[in-house]
């Protein structure tokens, strides 16, 4: 008796024990749960990948856009045609105006406020501009700039946040609304509904339904597995219990707001509405209309499932479904409800909407980055990079290049998707990247030939043989004559080099600037022996050419492996008569706050003497007038005037050209990938893309302006009308009342 | 007469100049404007730019007094993407430069100023002054006095 009453004692005694043992462990177990909750929730929650912010567009006076580029810039960036301007991005169209509401951005040197200005336009520029709160005349409009990608780590989270103030309010009454519509009252967990769930899923034997709340939902993604235990449903209930009873109702659902996954684009998940809505809009948040918020909402439950792009049956089902409820619940008004469920879906085109659209320049703004910020700053801390893209200058380059490349290969009976081909153009001056396309498939990141194809450049060389002529005007003019005739070198390794003209015909005595602008090769070999391979080397060096350059005779006819962009550089010097910019697609750097970080002010170098320059460029319009690119000189605008060189290699392997007006360089190869001859000039090929891309972009053609050290006052003439500019102090000799070149020699 | 002055102040400009050109090129002196009066020259930005780029000028001019040189400079690189041979605004940026201590960059921008200013004796005037004392501050005392015969010969063209 004693002994059974003892032993209930002793059973009484250890169960209490037990249970305070378990008590014990359950509350540190709580309390490192807990730990984990604040630390993570208190901290920099999310890294945040860097925003990658393409060159806003300058509204003038005066600039040379129409009413329906105006327009096309504006629908680029999302902005909506609307009758009436209804907030910032929308803008409606009149026959000769446009009027315009633009957003508020954070710029370098500040925030610029939403104006709302009237743009009036005659033919093909605007006339006048008039800030019409203010009823004045504005000078200068700057728009906000197109987000073109960010820097995420790979395969990882994507996001671009949103504060809960800064969203439109029907989005989180449309979330809890369909999410969650006792957020407002649980803490953390929504008994009912679980237990609704529960017996909807026993009745179908499978999970039909969930019964998680916001808080719940927020936990799983941001601190759990995606694993189906019960263990970690325990921990997801008590970890939505400890953050309900830490932190507001407000903190939870903004958290929720940037944490929700809502799509994927190959190896990047889309987290939050911020992300998705440029994702799927290619417009901010606050812009959004209740359908396109209602599709958004209804993304949570299926991202995959409903996604727009693949599956816009289903996903305008969904949409529907959703706006029918908040028309239910009254937070959609009856006559809202009937205008939203009559829209379209209204998603961007592209993969990426507004997003990833241009993978090879991104591609050169993280390297430019990369030497200068550590990785992890990039994926993680939320810089805003502010770069020098010209959406409409890149639209040009892809367009004119796949359209190209299509047609050369129809036009050669070639196999479709032979050819591939890249594309620079820069601003002269500055040497800022306003376009970049690394192959045909633009919006592939894959391999980047802008940055990454070193290919032999051919004629392309030339220009800097000549210009290290005519840096010796007491040798050589424009006039100079060059023996083009057979030459053969005994190499050092005992075999012998004996080039030929592109036509295998040795055309004698011709000018110096009439070989440059036919591209003969004998002629081009014997200036360049007899200037001495150093002095061109160095005059490649000056003009930008990098890595270490061998001293060869072939070096004369471009057997020289340069990458597209670095070939622009060298091409940039000559087109700024002389002064040397780095290549630069970055402008400036924020941090997350909008705080300036840095800044790559225009670096100037004078590097070539400006009057040699200046010759040479004479010499180089004389390729598209009379030379090797003369097949397009009728199509470019009448009375304009371009420089610009051919380039082909060996067997037709490389198509190049390179040329500039004034204002723009563009610069296009076509190739193969496979190094197989493609059967192109640079003239059949790569001017094909250039003169139509230049028309494209509006270029400016030369307004050649003699620098100090040319001489104008006596003007050279030569037979066919032509004028030869020349250095003062060197007149040529046979420039005399136009007397035949021939006679003289 | 102004051939003798302008020969040895040329050469020298070339060869501070061009350092980094690898030849020695030898250019002979820049022409002079000897038909056109100093007068028939603009002597202010207004007389040669759009309204923007004088809106962004005047902006950098505010900037400039304020102290803050670098919000100055990109509100003049900003007026250079707009009117990009506007050699006045390349002068604006020079004075900008050297005011912000970037001594080479500043004679670099005067000396593209005065390429594209097309003889206009006012501009060369401003910018051999920067080019003057930029070389002046970075210890350049023979390129500083060639800059300053260059601005001695410039106002004493202006001045008859």
């Amino acid at each position: 008796m004693a002994s059974s009453s003892s032993f209930r004692r002793f059973g009484i005694g250890s169960a209490v024990l037990l249970a305070s043992l378990g008590c014990i462990l359950f509350g540190l177990y709580l309390l490192n749960l807990d730990r984990e909750v604040r630390t993570k929730f208190a901290g920099a929650r999310w890294a945040l990948p860097a925003q990658v912010y393409a060159a806003p567009l300058d509204l003038y006076t005066g600039i040379a856009l129409s009413r329906d580029d105006v327009r096309k810039e504006l629908e680029r960036l999302g902005y909506r045609m609307i009758r009436k301007l209804e907030g910032p991005g929308s803008f409606e169209m009149g026959r000769t105006r446009i009027d315009v509401q633009t957003r508020a951005f954070r710029f370098w040197d500040g925030l610029q406020p939403g104006l709302k200005v009237r743009l009036e336009f005659s033919g093909r520029s605007v006339i006048q501009m008039i800030d019409l709160d203010r009823r004045r005349g504005l000078p200068l409009l700057r728009l906000d700039p197109m987000l073109i990608g960010s820097i995420y780590p790979t395969a990882g989270e994507d996001r671009v946040l949103v504060s809960l103030q800064g969203v439109p309010p029907m989005l989180p009454s449309a979330l809890i609304d369909i999410e969650d519509h006792r957020f407002a009252d649980h803490h953390g967990l929504d008994l009912l509904a679980i237990a609704r769930a529960s017996w909807a899923n026993l009745r179908a034997r499978r999970t039909v339904q969930g019964g998680s709340t916001i808080t719940q939902q927020l936990v799983k993604n941001f601190f759990l597995s995606n694993e189906r235990t019960w263990r970690r449903k325990l921990n997801e209930a008590l970890m939505a219990l400890l953050l309900e009873a830490h932190y507001a109702k407000d903190e939870i659902l903004e958290a929720y707001l940037n944490e929700v996954h809502l799509g994927q684009d190959g190896g990047r998940a889309i987290h939050g509405f911020g992300l998705a809505s440029q994702f799927y809009f290619n417009k901010p948040l606050e812009e959004l209309q209740p359908q396109e918020i209602a599709l958004l909402v209804g993304l949570v439950k299926g991202p995959s499932y409903y996604n727009p792009r693949r599956n816009p049956e289903r996903a305008k089902e969904r949409r529907d479904l959703v706006l029918g409820q908040l028309a239910s619940s009254g937070i959609l008004g009856p006559e809202a409800y009937q205008a939203a469920l009559k829209k379209p879906l209204g998603i961007a085109g592209g993969t990426g909407g507004g997003i990833e659209r241009y993978p090879a320049f991104v591609d050169l703004v993280k390297r430019q980055l990369r030497g200068q910020y550590p990785e992890s700053d990039l994926t993680d801390e939320g810089l805003r990079i502010f770069t020098t893209l010209a959406p409409r200058a890149q639209e040009a380059l892809e367009t004119r290049l796949q359209d190209g490349l299509a047609r050369l290969e129809k036009g050669r009976r070639m196999k479709p998707d032979t050819l591939q081909g890249a594309g620079v153009v820069t601003r002269v001056e500055g040497n800022e990247v306003l376009a970049l396309v690394g192959g045909r498939e633009v919006r592939y990141p894959g391999f980047n030939r802008a940055l990454d194809a070193r290919r032999p450049i051919g004629s392309l060389v030339k220009p800097f043989v000549y210009l290290s002529a005519l840096m010796q005007p007491q040798r050589y003019n424009l006039l100079t004559p060059l023996m083009d005739e057979t030459i053969e070198l005994r190499m050092e390794n005992g075999s012998v080099w004996a080039p030929q003209n592109y036509d295998h015909v040795e055309h004698g005595a011709v000018p110096l600037h009439e070989a440059l602008a036919n591209s003969y090769n004998l002629a081009t070999v014997h200036l360049g022996l007899d200037i001495g391979l150093n002095d061109v080397r160095q005059i490649l060096h000056a003009a930008g050419a990098p890595g270490d350059l061998s001293p060869l005779p072939s070096m004369l006819l471009g057997a020289l492996d340069l990458a597209p962009v670095e070939v622009a550089g060298m091409y940039g010097t000559l087109a700024a008569s002389g002064f040397q910019t780095p290549l630069t697609a970055i402008r400036e750097v924020l941090t997350r706050e909008g705080e300036p970080l840095s800044r790559y002010p225009l670096e100037v170098q004078r590097v070539l003497p400006e009057a040699p320059v200046y010759l040479l460029n004479w010499a180089l319009q004389e390729v598209i007038l009379r030379g090797t690119g003369a097949s397009i000189a009728a199509s470019m605008p009448p009375d304009t005037r371009w420089a610009g060189k051919t380039g082909t290699t060996d067997d037709l392997r490389d198509s190049w050209f390179a040329g500039y007006g004034s204002d723009v360089l563009s610069l296009i190869w076509v190739g193969r990938d496979d190094n197989e001859p493609a059967g192109l000039t640079g003239a059949s090929g790569a001017l094909q893309i250039w003169a139509p891309l230049m028309r494209d972009l509006r270029a400016q053609g030369l307004d050649p302006l003699p620098p100090p050290g040319i001489d104008d006052s006596e003007p050279c003439k030569v037979e066919d009308g032509l004028e030869i500019p020349y250095m003062q102090g060197y007149r040529p000799a046979p420039c005399n009342d136009g007397k035949s070149l021939f006679n003289w020699w | 007469m102004k051939n003798s002055i302008q020969i040895p102040v040329a050469l020298l400009a070339l060869a501070l100049a061009g350092c980094a050109t690898p030849t020695r090129p030898t250019v002979p002196p820049p022409v002079s404007e000897p038909s056109r009066s100093p007068d028939s020259w603009p002597r202010s930005a207004s007389e040669q730019s759009g309204p923007a780029v004088l809106a962004l000028l005047e902006q950098a001019e505010i900037e400039m007094r304020a102290g803050a040189h670098t919000r100055a400079i990109a509100k003049l690189e900003n007026a250079l993407r707009i009117e990009s041979r506007n050699p006045f605004v390349w002068q604006r940026l020079a004075s900008a430069n050297l005011l912000e201590g970037r001594s080479e960059q500043a004679e670099s921008l005067a000396l593209r100023s005065i390429s594209l200013a097309r003889g206009n004796p006012w501009l060369g005037l401003v910018s051999w002054r920067v080019i003057a004392e930029s070389r002046r501050s970075r210890g350049d005392a023979i390129g500083a006095e060639a800059a300053e015969e260059k601005v001695t010969a410039l106002e004493e063209q202006l001045d008859r």
